[in-house]
């Protein structure tokens, strides 16, 4: 089962990102990873956790 | 980010009681979990970065340690997330996955009325007390889902 959801970095203003999750914008803090607009990001709780390689679905 | 070795223990004290959602995911066997409680238990060594199965605490401490200029995780973060933020990240982690009990995940104060065959209880909820053998009627005490995580002022 996924405990964390795949994100897409959509726009960064220093530690935190709007990131787009199931089709819906939020804003998470990025402190914890080194991402990139475009990148993508496997999120919880307003937080990234990890880089992902690409969206390929939850985890 | 990593944690204080000191902090190590009172980290898994606050983490562990939830570790049921984790296995009932599948991320994790009841055996590592029952492990690593006896290792809380005895005060022994804890296995390294198993901290680290709890992404979720341990990122909301990392980001805490660095709002507050610190470069580790010290008991006082681990205190500060779990009784001040860990409630908030629980409610939008269940708003996320929906698949535990958010209630019983609130980590709470409350006094320890009775002990009892090594159980705590307060009102109706019976609490283990593998963290706080030395636990006494009255004592305040800092509850986890069915643990008594520790006792405070």
């Amino acid at each position: 089962m996924c405990i964390t959801k795949t994100a897409k970095i959509i726009a960064i203003n220093k530690n935190k990102a709007i990131v787009e999750i199931d089709g819906k914008k939020e804003e998470i803090r990025i402190d914890l990873v080194d991402v990139g607009v475009g990148d993508y990001v496997y999120c919880a709780s307003g937080m990234a956790l990890e880089v992902a390689s690409d969206n390929n679905g939850n985890r | 980010m990593e944690i204080d070795e000191n902090s190590r223990t009172l980290f898994m004290k606050y983490a562990l009681p939830c570790a049921g959602t984790l296995v009932k995911r599948g991320n994790v066997r009841q055996q590592y979990i029952d492990e690593l409680i006896e290792c809380v238990k005895l005060n022994k060594k804890i296995p390294k970065d198993a901290e680290k199965m709890f992404k979720v605490a341990f990122a909301a401490c990392s980001l805490i340690a660095i709002d507050s200029g610190k470069k580790t995780i010290d008991e006082s973060i681990v205190r500060k997330y779990f009784l001040s933020k860990h409630d908030e990240v629980i409610d939008k982690r269940y708003v996320e996955m929906g698949d535990f009990n958010p209630d019983m995940c609130r980590v709470r104060k409350c006094i320890a009325e009775r002990i009892e065959n090594g159980f705590a209880f307060v009102g109706k909820r019976r609490f283990r007390t593998d963290f706080v053998p030395y636990v006494k009627n009255g004592d305040n005490v800092i509850t986890h889902w069915d643990f008594i995580v520790e006792t405070s002022e």
